[in-house]
């Protein structure tokens, strides 16, 4: 740290004066030399062909902007939807008994459903309040337990439940092989999925086109000599 | 810019160091206070169902009802199509036999196909709803009433009334860090287990007002997963006599009234 704190020249020489290093000459501040001056009809034309590059990419940016991804859940196969008028099922006239029944099942299905929900519910507030009392007991007892019985319990996190089956694993059943095939569609157009792609391989031809310039350039010096 | 570093990483490594003591306080820390609290745990453990139970009278009928109504809002299937066409290439053949309907040779017609898979389905055996333990009623076996949640319950030897009585496996409180470490201590007198305990905190408490000397019981749940009872009867060191699966229809036929209603809260199933 302290070493930048001399001055940065007086440094470079008494070091390579001890060292026996050349050095490259002192400016002291003088111009450096001239810059070569650039044709303004290269500048232009380099600019323009600068801009030209952006637009392409803009305007392929907004051809592409509203392809999305496709979801084929959300879509019906257009070959069924050619053939909607053949697939069409024949109405069935309901007699009025079977509209009852219809509407009687429907409505015992709601009240089952919601005798179903309040129980639960209020057998939910029971255990909660349950549990909330015996809290309130513990708490009674003693104080430290209280606060260990309130930390969370980070072994239940990965909470994992195998749902009930309707009958048991059969050990005897031999499942047949079965072969698989990916059939996914992999959406490759526009930008959604692949943009970096897309702007990589734009990178690639900037730079062919740069060289190719170069090499018109190289050649153009050599026909000159 | 190497003094901040120096800084940032200073206020890590104390940052660390209060983080590790306070959990090197936190895992070794037992209880110490003077007064230990007179109070014991227990464990209600439960097997949860392995098999969906039977669908009710109505619950049949609306799924019923609810497949008529989704094939008559849809549209014809392929397999549908195809009997169609079938049926239409029957009668054709019927009409002229030297069409060029009667050259098309079909070797399996839909009606066919659908009567191959069906025997295929009814060759196939499911495997029976009910277990042995299930035949023989054996209330020592979790194999059993496989479409109904199942508890465990102990029969205490109790030499003072000389009744013994049905509980929950217990254990009295001897300065453990934490209930839930108390209870933990509880799985391993049961037998041979792999228990999930669900959460820290008790779930309900029981005090039995008739008898003054007895101790608070705070009860904990947890869900039976694997592993093998103890058989209490053959041995000696155990406070116990007997154990049981029992559903929750039979608890209040085994627990004590006033015990029952304590848990029942807690047991609740839906």
């Amino acid at each position: 740290m302290n070493i930048l704190s001399y001055s940065p020249s007086i440094f470079l020489l008494r070091n390579t004066f001890n060292r026996s290093f050349h050095i490259s000459a002192i400016n002291y501040a003088l111009p450096t030399k001239a810059k070569k001056k650039a044709d303004p009809m290269t500048d232009k034309i380099r600019e323009d062909r600068k801009r030209r590059r952006y637009e392409k990419v803009i305007d392929k940016l907004e051809k592409f902007k509203l392809q999305l991804k496709p979801i084929h859940e959300y879509e019906s196969e257009r070959r069924i939807l050619k053939e909607l008028d053949v697939r069409k099922r024949s109405t069935v006239e309901l007699t009025s008994e079977e509209t009852t029944r219809r509407l009687m099942l429907n409505r015992d299905w709601a009240k089952h459903k919601h005798r179903q929900h309040q129980q639960e519910i209020t057998l939910m507030s029971r255990a909660f309040k349950s549990q909330e009392d015996a809290l309130e007991q513990l708490k009674l007892e003693s104080e430290e337990l209280y606060d260990k019985a309130l930390q969370v319990d980070s072994k239940l996190i990965p909470f994992i439940r195998r749902g009930p089956l309707y009958s048991l694993p059969n050990s005897n059943y031999d499942a047949p092989d079965g072969d698989y095939f990916d059939t996914t569609n992999y959406f490759t157009k526009g930008f959604g999925v692949n943009f970096m792609d897309h702007m990589k391989t734009m990178e690639r031809q900037k730079w062919t086109e740069i060289r190719a310039e170069r090499r018109a350039k190289k050649e153009e010096k050599a026909d000159d000599k | 810019m190497l003094r901040t570093s120096l800084l940032i990483s200073s206020s890590i490594v104390r940052r660390l160091a209060v983080a590790n003591t306070a959990t090197n306080v936190q895992t070794s820390s037992t209880l110490k206070s003077e007064k230990r609290p007179q109070i014991k745990v227990a464990l209600c453990l439960q097997r949860y169902i392995h098999l969906s139970p039977e669908m009710t009278q109505l619950e049949k009928d609306y799924t019923n009802l609810i497949t008529q109504l989704e094939t008559e809002h849809s549209y014809l299937s392929d397999h549908e199509l195809r009997h169609k066409s079938e049926l239409e290439l029957a009668k054709q053949r019927q009409s002229s036999a030297t069409s060029t309907a009667a050259a098309v040779n079909i070797v399996e017609t839909a009606v066919d196909l659908e009567d191959r898979l069906a025997k295929e389905f009814e060759s196939f055996q499911f495997m029976p709803r009910e277990t042995e333990d299930d035949k023989t009623n054996n209330l020592h076996s979790q194999n059993r009433k496989l479409d109904q949640n199942l508890l465990l319950v102990v029969q205490r030897k109790n030499s003072e009334s000389g009744k013994d009585e049905w509980i929950f496996p217990e254990k009295i409180y001897d300065g453990e860090p934490s209930l839930r470490a108390a209870v933990d201590q509880i799985i391993s007198t049961c037998g041979n287990l792999h228990v999930q305990i669900s959460g820290n905190a008790p779930l309900a408490y029981y005090k039995n007002d008739s008898d003054s000397s007895s101790k608070k019981i705070f009860f904990y749940k947890g869900e039976y997963l694997a592993g093998v009872i103890k058989q209490f009867s053959t041995l000696k060191a155990t406070p116990y006599k007997d154990h049981a699966w029992i559903t929750h229809e039979d608890a209040p036929k085994y627990l004590s009234p006033s015990y029952y209603k304590a848990v029942k809260d807690m047991l609740f199933v839906f």
